[in-house]
């Protein structure tokens, strides 16, 4: 095998396939990256959770196909200077690795053995751009539980139905929803785990390029431009998350969403532990009091509103409505108050983009 | 010849009078007392609806004469003392002649009783003060008083009894308080047909301990002895482990007679400051001997508190014999190298000195927890922590138990002055060990430190590590970071601090949801949905009584029939990592804990609870943190009342001087 390439596009291409390669594996083909050559050059990291495929443009000199520790491979080529990157495979598989005045020569691996990622058959399929899945994935993934023993809510459920991709996530406490128009009117459901949704939202860029999603049996793939990436599935009934969200609410508020953020992180800048005391909401009079109450001492911040109902008092955990008013991407928010002990709703004030729903806490 | 004579007025009216019969558990005391001012060797109480149906006493003591038993229910009748004079030196419990009369005169009352000379015995009746009749009857040796039917004859006392459980609770430590006074009289108290104290009557007090608190406590108690100031202290103090969540377990007793004393009380708790978290107390028994004329025993009618003539005195001896004590239980524990020492040593001279250390570590009972924490070369050993300027101040500010308060807001001046005192006279104490100190450093081998440390006196480096200069040193260290991703690493000046990062954040959350406890400040995160969880029929028993204790954890929870409850909300603090399994465990643990509640306290504070919620909800080991949590995470310990150890004793911080590092590399020996 014999290839060169911009170290540019090595490095970014290294970068994205490393997300799948384990880092302690009990065998060594597992920690590396399996390398290819054919009409392009194809790069593969597979950790059976997911596996990652990338290809980028390369001048090809003999196919052949390899596998190199990702680690120390990612060190070198890190290191190189920016250019022209050759690399040729010896019969013993060393692996010799040149680029202006530096020269390597690694052990490599036999390519033999290594876990390709299994083909997905095509049964249903849609796109969208990788700005909105990406928007969908932040704007849900903190909602994830992780409580190992309900192990479907350590993942986000991914939902096609009549033209709508919702994406949601919920811990117990809270619930996220984000929603995006989709071409196809294709049905499906499938439950992510988590922490791959981490990746596949890092290797995503903000760009209208779309991306195709496939779901099978029991995985998922994104297809990009360059890279291919398949996800396990969670197995399970995932909850029906649409029958908590209340219908009904003795309150409604909208509050400018920078402002809200501001007072309620003033509000827990006097606690050391930021989940020790939850925030106290009063709303009254055209008027939100955001007030913390703990051994450190009190805080009190106020915000004009626009009420609708009845005056309010109710306790939150902060980081609670801090993580998802971060992700609104909104001036403005309206906040819907089923009761004080009930859950809370967030919502754009138009369209149906997110709903955030939280759980109050009680303050005795 | 009888014995019992009827005080003159004057002497009657120069010692206070006052209600002695309270309650059952009154009766039981007075009675009690009795039989052990007639030398018995072995008194067992009886007793049927927390004593109000009726109290049964037996002893083996020397009896009343016949002559004398109708008189010994007369006012004034006493045996122990002819004149006022007396009562300056007693050694007995009784001095008043009060008790008999009263209590007789609101139950009804019969005694057998026989002297050792006497050929038969005697059967007296006395129905609410009359005297009724009087027998010969065969009888051994001893005293039986039955009281039967308490306050028949006063209805509106009867009412103030409390429910039979408590009032039998009452008596349970009356006798606990007996027959930790009395090591050599074998006590016995059977509650409705049912034996639930037995104490061997060995003269040896730990066997007494074990017998009444079990082997667990047993075990953990620390001995004292020590004569200051004239005043000899025996007993035994608890360690920090054993802490309880209320006062009832510092027992003080004077000259054999237990008492309640404010004095020696924070005496006792000063010594524990620095060892025991806020609102934890104490376990110890604690025996002073003293001038009985330096003692007032006549301030409560009761019997229970005493005056000494020279508080500030009793203060220092007993602040100074816990102290001493529980010097072995430290700050900063401080890894030291021995393990280098060994080249000194000719090895094939019998056993390994290494050996020989563990083996005098492990047999001292004070420094068991040494023997624990001798690892292969390593000893860590502990620092200095007593009796220094600092600790004092700080044991100063700290807030002083509700009822010492008080008595403090009376005496301030004399209090601060005491206080003046105490530090004065630990300056001194202070400076003699500095004299010690910088004698040149020799080579020590393990014998020498096997022997200072028995001593408890070992410091090779000066005391100065206290809390304040603890808390300053490590929020000016360096982060160096953490290793194995659980221990943080910081170094000032010539040290290495290592915490352990997860006892460290258990320390922190134990604070605050114990503070929240006892607060009753309890915030419930709401659920989307409401958990069910099945229990057992025991279980749901459990749940139902303890449904106070669940809620103010902050679980908010109902019963849906079918043995299933459900679950609405859950504590704030934990909510981020709850998970479903957590309630069994919690509710496991409540039940364990509430049922081991001792009789006579209403409310416990589930601390092992507690914890295990802190446990639970503190970051794990293993687990990568940025520098600036680390900084927060020292700076939140650093704010709790103890720092340096875990519930269970167990180190959270520990350091290595760069000395040890280098002795460790050979670089000095
Ligand atoms: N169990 C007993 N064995 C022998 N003598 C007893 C016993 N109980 C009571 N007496 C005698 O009865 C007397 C009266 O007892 P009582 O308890 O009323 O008075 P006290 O013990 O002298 O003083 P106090 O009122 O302070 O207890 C005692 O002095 C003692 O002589
Ligand atoms: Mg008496």
């Amino acid at each position: 095998m014999k290839f060169s390439c911009n170290k540019q596009d090595l490095m970014e291409a290294i970068n994205i396939v490393q997300k799948a390669v384990m880092t302690k594996a009990t065998i060594p083909i597992l920690e590396g990256i399996y390398i290819e050559t054919n009409d392009s050059l194809k790069m593969v990291g597979n950790c059976y959770d997911m596996g990652i495929e990338c290809s980028i443009n390369a001048d090809i000199q003999q196919k052949g196909s390899i596998v190199l520790n990702s680690r120390m491979f990612g060190d070198i080529v890190r290191r190189l200077p920016n250019s022209e990157v050759f690399i040729q495979v010896k019969p013993n598989f060393n692996v010799i690795i040149e680029c202006d005045n530096s020269y390597f020569e690694i052990k490599g691996l036999s390519a033999e053995g290594y876990p390709m990622l299994p083909t997905v058959e095509e049964e249903q399929k849609i796109s969208v751009s990788q700005t909105s899945l990406r928007n969908m994935i932040r704007k849900t993934i903190y909602a994830i539980s992780n409580d190992e023993n309900r192990k479907i809510l350590t993942g986000s459920l991914i939902e096609a139905n009549d033209g709508d991709l919702s994406m949601v996530a919920l811990d117990g406490f809270r619930l996220a929803v984000a929603k995006v128009m989709i071409k196809e009117d294709t049905n499906f459901k499938a439950v992510i785990p988590g922490k791959n949704l981490t990746e596949i939202y890092k290797i995503l860029e903000q760009s209208d390029k779309d991306v195709k999603i496939t779901l099978s049996k029991n995985q998922a793939l994104f297809e990009l431009e360059q890279c291919r990436i398949i996800s396990k599935l969670l197995e399970g009934e995932y909850m029906n998350y649409k029958n908590f969200l209340p219908e009904q609410f003795e309150t409604n508020i909208v509050v400018d969403v920078s402002e809200i953020i501001e007072s309620i992180e003033r509000a827990s800048l006097i606690t050391n532990d930021d989940k020790r005391y939850p925030v106290k909401i009063v709303i009254e009079d055209n008027k939100m009091l955001i007030t913390s109450n703990t051994d450190v001492g009190i805080s009190k911040e106020e915000l004009l509103i626009n009420i609708n109902g009845n005056n309010m008092t109710i306790g939150f955990n902060p980081k609670y409505l801090l993580d998802s008013l971060k992700v609104a991407d909104e001036e403005k928010v309206e906040i819907f108050f089923s009761s004080s002990v009930g859950p809370c709703i967030i919502k754009p004030i138009e369209g149906d983009s997110f709903v955030f729903m939280i759980l109050p806490v009680r303050i005795k | 010849m009888g014995k019992v004579i009827i005080l003159d007025e004057n002497t009657a009216n120069q010692i206070a009078a006052g209600e002695v019969v309270e309650r059952p558990a009154s009766i039981v005391k007075e009675m009690v007392e009795n039989s052990l001012d007639a030398n018995a060797t072995s008194i067992t109480v009886d007793i049927l609806n927390g004593g109000k149906k009726s109290i049964t006493i037996i002893d083996n003591g020397d009896g009343i004469d016949s002559d004398d038993v109708q008189m010994a229910f007369e006012r004034h009748a006493t045996s122990k003392i002819r004149s006022i004079d007396d009562l300056y030196t007693i050694a007995t419990m009784g001095f008043r002649g009060e008790a008999l009369a009263s209590i007789a005169s609101v139950s009804k009352v019969e005694v057998i009783t026989k002297t050792l000379k006497a050929e038969n015995g005697i059967r007296v009746k006395v129905e609410g003060g009359e005297f009724l009749y009087a027998k010969p009857t065969g009888a051994p040796k001893g005293t039986t008083f039955i009281v039967k039917e308490l306050f028949y004859n006063t209805p509106a006392r009867y009412k103030f009894l409390k429910r039979d459980a408590t009032e039998a609770g009452y008596i349970h430590d009356a006798i606990t308080r007996i027959a930790l006074a009395r090591p050599d009289v074998s006590m016995k108290f059977i509650n409705q047909g049912k034996t639930t104290i037995h104490t061997p009557g060995n003269h040896d007090l730990l066997s007494t301990i074990y017998s009444l608190f079990g082997k667990e406590i047993a075990h953990s108690v620390i001995p004292l002895d020590s004569t200051a100031e004239g005043i000899k202290i025996s007993g035994y103090a608890g360690k920090p482990e054993i802490s309880r969540g209320n006062r009832n377990f510092e027992f003080v007793f004077v000259n054999g007679r237990w008492v309640y004393n404010k004095t020696i009380i924070a005496a006792i708790e000063d010594a524990y400051k620095t060892k025991l978290m806020q609102k934890r107390f104490p376990f110890t028994v604690l025996k002073l001997d003293i001038d009985p004329r330096l003692v007032d025993v006549n301030v409560h009618p009761a019997k229970l508190e005493v005056r000494f003539s020279d508080e500030q005195q009793v203060f220092r001896a007993v602040n100074f014999a816990v102290s001493s004590a529980l010097s072995g239980t430290s700050l900063i524990h401080q890894v030291k190298d021995v393990g280098s020492m060994k080249e000194d040593n000719n090895s094939n001279l019998g056993p390994s000195k290494t050996e020989l250390v563990k083996n005098k570590l492990g047999t001292s009972k004070s420094l068991s927890s040494h023997a624990e924490q001798t690892i292969i070369g390593l000893d860590i050993k502990q620092q200095q922590s007593h009796y220094t300027t600092r600790q004092i101040e700080q044991s100063m500010e700290i807030e002083q138990p509700r009822q010492i308060e008080q008595s403090m807001r009376i005496d301030q001046p004399k209090q601060i002055e005491q206080e003046k005192q105490i530090e004065q006279q630990m300056k001194i104490e202070q400076e003699k060990r500095f004299e010690n100190i910088s004698k040149p450093p020799h080579i020590v081998n393990y014998q020498s430190i096997a022997n200072e440390m028995s001593k408890q006196a070992e410091t090779d480096q000066a005391p100065s590590s206290q809390r304040e200069n603890d808390k300053e040193k490590l929020l000016n260290s360096r982060v160096v970071g953490q290793a194995f991703e659980s221990f943080i690493i910081l170094e000032l000046g010539d040290e290495l601090f290592l915490i352990d990062q997860h006892a460290a954040h258990e320390r922190v959350r134990y604070e605050k949801i114990k503070e929240q406890f006892t607060q009753n400040e309890f915030y419930s995160q709401g659920l989307m949905t409401p958990l069910a969880v099945e229990l057992t029929e025991v279980e749901m028993q459990k749940y139902n009584e303890l449904h106070d204790y669940i809620t103010r954890l902050g679980f908010e929870t109902e019963d849906f029939g079918n043995r299933t409850i459900l679950i609405r909300s859950v504590p704030y603090i934990i909510s981020g990592d709850f998970s479903s399994h957590d309630f069994r465990d919690i509710l496991e643990r409540l039940i364990g804990e509430v049922n081991r509640g001792v009789s006579g306290v209403s409310e416990i504070i589930p601390e092992e609870t507690i914890y295990m919620m802190a446990c639970k909800s503190a970051i794990k080991a293993n687990r990568p943190m940025s520098t600036m949590e680390i900084e927060g995470l020292v700076k939140d310990l650093l704010d709790t009342t103890n720092p340096y150890n875990c519930v269970h004793g167990r180190p959270i911080i520990i350091s290595i001087k760069k000395r040890e590092l280098e002795k460790k590399f050979k670089r000095i020996v």
